[in-house]
């Protein structure tokens, strides 16, 4: 079982590219530039609506061996493997989709 | 089932979908119940040691309404003046699927293209990354969503007309598209005037090449002809006769004439100079492609958007050295952030806290101003910043032209003056609440009703006065 916890992290806006400076003077061409597909699918994977654990804690309420955890303290959610049974309950109600079951 | 009891101290932020329960299929399992993360959301505050606790810790409690009653939405949706499905479409975008992406843009946005590029985007303002790095850059990536998925656009509808006659609307600017678009998806037959020669307000008369490309404006507005909007330009209305013809002929209409008239310094020795201009009618010139000779140092007064336009633009003519002088400070402009510091970037000289007291002239042409330095007043919520005068502070500026971008005010000299309209002080047209003028059947809308704001601000503004003609032509008939 792989779960793909909180990945908030800090990273940078990417901006999109703009005309040089030295180029702008005497000239009507669009300062801004467009993103590149991968510069756009990296800004917007920033956006909070697409982390994928939002810690609903639903895994941890219908975990039948009661194994999966949250902390308070740092929000991170875990599974204590030495108790999971591996039924997969928590896989398939995660409306996120961040849990993914694999074999052992 | 039962609702939430109303007493628990409340929290979500952040919502990304809102559930609605179909309650003649609801058998009350109270599964959802259980499973409700919404009690545990609150625990979000407390999070010491989480990126996600530093978002949510010092933030109010977005209070939750009892089931039955919506959710509020996102802070980046609650922002946006159109209440755009932001999170949606940036998700969309997140996972390569740009064509869905584009539809729920669509669905809120008759102006897409155009706000991919000069959007005043409040959206950014509010979004919670803010709190650990940077907030996202929600306009260029709706710039993305537009120029990638263009050719997976939605068929624009057409619908047959309801009704026998049209509706009118005067103006082509985004409150006027807005409108028209808005009101064509309902399936009303909707015409539009426009004086100038090309639709779009200041998007196309206004606004330089190097921060919105025509291509933009003519793509959004091509949509909406393809809807069965028809434009008429070169169309001034105005006068008694075609204001009354119009009138006759239409089912309602709406004034969508927007701020266009430039406003006076106010100063000594400003008339009738040579040099001397009025910021809207030049970045008209400019955008009609004819060229002015604005010499080699160009003063701008001002702080918005068109002044902001206007220096950039005499930077990119002949000039040697452009000046904008402000009279209050950096951060009290009205113009974007974004476009500040791309002037500054460009070599514009930006003089703060200058306000200007004369213009020095001879034989009639301009030579340059006497300002004085002012002091900044306390910041309050809701107001702009007060400043005063220090005295015994005065300087010059030379200028072989100066350029006035000091505020705009809606031109009214089209109407009949002895028409019933109410009018305020600024020239603005007054109506109630949901945008219906003192004569009835006549709507307004835009910068005509708020005064000069933004692209969003004048097409949020659009689409109500569209509902609230629906509603008047469906309960009370025609003018
Ligand atoms: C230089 C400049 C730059 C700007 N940049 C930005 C920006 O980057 N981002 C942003 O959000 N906002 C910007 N704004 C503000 C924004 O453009 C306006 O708030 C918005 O265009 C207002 O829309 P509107 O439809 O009310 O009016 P307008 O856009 O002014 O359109 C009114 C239309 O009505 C027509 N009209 C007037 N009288 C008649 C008549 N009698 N008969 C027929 N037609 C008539 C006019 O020709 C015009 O086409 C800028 C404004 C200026 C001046």
């Amino acid at each position: 079982m792989i779960f793909k916890t909180c990945e908030l992290e800090r990273k940078k806006r990417v901006r999109n590219p703009s005309l040089p400076v030295e180029q702008r003077r005497r000239s009507f061409d669009l300062v801004e530039e467009g993103f590149p597909e991968k510069e756009a699918v990296s800004e917007a994977s920033r956006c909070l609506a697409t982390l994928s654990c939002q810690s609903c804690d639903i895994c941890t309420l219908l975990c039948p061996d009661l194994c999966i955890t949250r902390s308070d303290v740092t929000g991170q959610v875990e599974i204590d493997y030495d108790y999971c049974k591996g039924c997969g309950i928590c896989a398939a109600v995660c409306p996120k989709k961040a849990i993914e079951m694999v074999q052992e | 089932m039962k609702g939430r009891p109303k007493e628990l101290p409340p929290m979500v932020a952040g919502r990304t979908h809102r559930p609605i329960i179909d309650l003649l299929r609801c058998g009350p399992c109270s599964v959802c119940q259980r499973g409700c993360p919404a009690e545990i959301l609150r625990e979000y505050t407390r999070e010491e040691e989480s990126l996600r606790g530093e978002i949510y810790r010092n933030r109010e409690p977005v209070s939750i309404s009892p089931i039955g009653e919506s959710l509020p939405p996102a802070p980046c949706q609650q922002a946006c003046p159109l209440g755009q499905d932001v999170r949606g479409y940036i998700e969309k975008v997140a996972m390569g699927m740009d064509g869905e992406a584009m539809a729920i843009v669509r669905e809120a946005n008759p102006l897409p293209s155009v706000c991919g590029f000069i959007c005043s985007r409040p959206c950014e303002e509010a979004c919670l990354r803010e709190w650990i790095d940077d907030p996202l850059s929600i306009r260029a990536l709706k710039r993305f969503i537009v120029e990638h998925a263009s050719t997976k656009q939605p068929d624009p509808p057409s619908v047959p007309s309801r009704r026998e006659k049209l509706i009118s609307i005067i103006g082509s600017g985004p409150a006027g598209l807005a409108a028209a678009h808005d009101l064509a998806r309902m399936g009303y037959g909707v015409r539009i005037f426009e004086a100038h020669s090309k639709p779009g307000g200041i998007l196309a008369m206004g606004i330089p090449s190097f921060r919105l490309p025509q291509r933009a404006v003519e793509g959004d507005i091509g949509y909406i002809e393809a809807m069965g909007v028809e434009i008429k330009t070169n169309c001034r209305v105005g006068g008694r006769d075609s204001w009354k013809t119009l009138l006759d002929d239409s089912e309602a209409l709406i004034l969508a004439v927007g701020a266009q008239r430039s406003l006076n310094l106010g100063v000594e020795g400003e008339d009738g100079l040579e040099a001397y201009f009025d910021c809207l009618s030049l970045l008209r010139e400019f955008s009609l492609g004819r060229s002015v000779d604005l010499g080699k140092r160009v003063v701008v007064i001002g702080g918005g958007y068109a002044a902001l336009d206007a220096a950039r633009t005499a930077l990119r003519m002949e000039s040697e050295k452009v000046t904008i002088l402000y009279r209050r400070a950096l951060e009290d402009m009205p113009a974007g952030r974004g476009e500040v510091d791309e002037a500054l970037e460009e070599g514009v000289e930006v003089q703060v806290q200058s306000l200007p007291i004369a213009i020095l002239s001879h034989r009639g042409r301009v030579e340059g101003l006497r300002c004085v330095r002012t002091k900044m007043g306390r910041r309050e919520k809701g107001k702009r910043r007060s400043f005063m005068v220090i005295e015994g502070t005065e300087f010059e500026v030379e200028a072989d032209s100066i350029i006035a971008a000091v505020g705009q005010e809606p031109d009214l000299s089209w109407l009949p003056h002895d028409y019933p309209l109410g009018i305020s002080k600024g020239n603005t047209i007054t109506t109630d609440e949901e945008l219906a003028t003192t004569r009835e059947g006549v709507f307004a809308a835009g910068d005509l009703v708020t005064g000069p704001s933004s692209v969003v601000e004048a097409m949020a503004s659009g689409k109500k006065a569209a509902q609230s003609v629906h509603r008047f032509l469906t309960t009370r008939g025609s003018v």
